[in-house]
């Protein structure tokens, strides 16, 4: 049942636009009719899918970038807090950059093809990274951060020991964040750079074919939805099997 | 002297002076409990002993004692195993090999009633078991001076006085110094051979007392005529100390 009850009003809407477009309510030009969507779906599903595939390797291996070097990132930021009122403003950079403002730049850096839609999707989805795991790393205790100073811990130990650990669920949330947005910064991407889905998006408007533009829109959103889907799987998992806590 | 405390001070922004130009020295070897009403600034002093606060004036001494900490909360961690919590010191402190720190951290666990509970995780374990653990990892290190603070302010009366006469015990067989904080005089009556009591923040000492309370503790005892009389007791004389200090204010 849990499984059905979101597909109801993913449903009922293309029910309904599929009324409001042959009856004439909304035009064609805008809106295509949703068995006109499922069509180019079956249709064009060659280009769709070899797109698919090219935005869902590069948003992974982008997003794989923001867990590593957003990680990285801030763990040196928990060190200090000098070093976080120097350094965390311009990673809100990577939060309020117009990213398809920046796309052409990439272009100009890294040329056209995957690098540039990586980059994408990494300047995108690599500040939740960052925010949440100095979260997760500032969070501990501070009553256990007293028995680590009592005992000597260095801050290598305090690191391993108690802040990472601590952080774990902090970093899972965040790379779920970064998931969505990751698919989001290769999509913009691949429209300057070419490639995946968004070139498959973008050549469909010159053509008018708004149904394969809404067929691959909607792809790009179940890959989100997918890639948060299974890094929650993995984080309840783990979790699980960390703690040795029985379902 | 075990630990020597002179003209000690601390305040902090919030609150203001939370301890007022305070003198204690504290022999080896005694169990001496620090009595005072919630936030008087007991906590603050055991904190300044164990290092992990400064006093702004004075100084605080400790003749090269291994310390170890009880707070009021177990405070485990959850993604270790009992075992592996009272592990932890020892691999802080390093210098024991990975085998004998886990064996001793065994053995400190099956002195304080849990050697059937070494691979459980901490959701696993009762209050008063997770207070046990947290006890063992205090002592696993072998500490000189053992300090605690109210330990077991959250614990169910049976399971207190359980915990209660254990630490007596722990703390003759370990032969060491404890300062336990509480602000139960109940719980000082029965515990210390010491008792320092302070006034509402800032803590200055009211009184500095000796127990009249003699012979051993235990559970049966506890209820024994003699020794409850003897215990209520000491009790009234706490008390009568708190309502002087009240009546001077």
């Amino acid at each position: 049942m849990n499984f059905v009850l979101p597909w109801i009003p993913f449903l009922a809407l293309g029910l309904l636009i599929e009324v409001l477009v042959r009856t004439g309510i909304v035009p064609p030009y805008l809106l295509p009719t949703t068995s006109d969507v499922l069509i180019s779906l079956v249709r064009d599903r060659e280009e769709l899918l070899k797109g698919l595939g090219s935005t869902t390797v590069a948003a992974v291996l982008g997003l794989l970038l923001s867990l590593s070097l957003g990680l990285f990132a801030a763990v040196v930021l928990s060190l200090s807090t000098r070093l976080r009122r120097a350094f965390l403003p311009y990673a809100v950079f990577f939060q309020t950059v117009p990213i398809i403002a920046l796309a052409p730049v990439l272009v100009i850096w890294f040329g056209f093809g995957r690098p540039t839609v990586m980059a994408s999707a990494f300047i995108v989805s690599v500040f939740p990274m960052i925010a949440n795991s100095i979260a997760g790393l500032l969070s501990p205790d501070p009553r256990l951060l007293d028995l680590f100073r009592l005992h000597k811990a260095s801050r290598l130990q305090t690191l391993w020991k108690l802040r990472l650990p601590t952080a774990i669920p902090a970093i899972f949330t965040g790379l779920k964040i970064a998931a969505g947005l990751a698919v989001i910064g290769a999509v913009v991407g691949e429209f300057v750079a070419g490639g995946g889905l968004g070139e498959v998006v973008d050549a469909a408007r010159t053509q008018q074919r708004l149904d394969k533009v809404f067929a691959a829109v909607l792809l790009s959103s179940f890959l989100g939805l997918a890639l948060v889907g299974l890094i929650d799987l993995v984080s309840k998992l783990f979790l699980r099997s960390w703690m040795r806590v029985s379902t | 002297m075990l630990v020597e405390i002179e003209r000690a001070q601390k305040s902090f922004p919030k609150t203001g002076i939370v301890v007022r130009s305070l003198d204690l020295r504290i022999p080896k070897g005694q169990f001496l409990c620090l009595l005072g009403p919630s936030g008087c600034g007991k906590s603050t002093l055991l904190r300044m002993i164990a290092g992990l606060e400064a006093p702004d004036e004075g100084s605080v001494r400790i003749a090269g004692a291994r310390v170890s900490y009880v707070f009021q909360e177990p405070h485990l961690l959850p993604w270790r195993t009992t075992l592996e919590n009272v592990m932890l010191p020892l691999e802080l402190e390093g210098g024991v090999s990975g085998s004998e720190i886990r064996e001793r951290a065994r053995l400190a666990l099956v002195s304080v009633g849990l050697g059937e509970s070494l691979e459980k995780m901490p959701h696993e374990l009762s209050g008063g078991m997770k207070m046990r653990a947290s006890l063992a990892r205090a002592l696993v290190t072998k500490p000189d001076l053992l300090l605690l603070d109210e330990p077991f302010a959250a614990l169910d009366e049976v399971t207190r006085f359980h915990l209660q006469d254990d630490l007596l015990s722990y703390w003759r067989g370990f032969q060491m110094t404890v300062i336990f904080v509480t602000h139960s005089m109940s719980e000082a009556a029965y515990l210390g051979q010491r008792q320092i009591v302070f006034s509402k923040r800032p803590a200055t000492v009211i009184a500095d007392r000796t127990t009249k309370l003699v012979g051993e503790r235990s559970f049966k005892q506890r209820f024994s005529l003699e020794f409850a009389k003897e215990h209520a007791q000491e009790v009234l004389e706490l008390q009568g100390l708190f309502r002087s200090d009240e009546e001077m204010n």
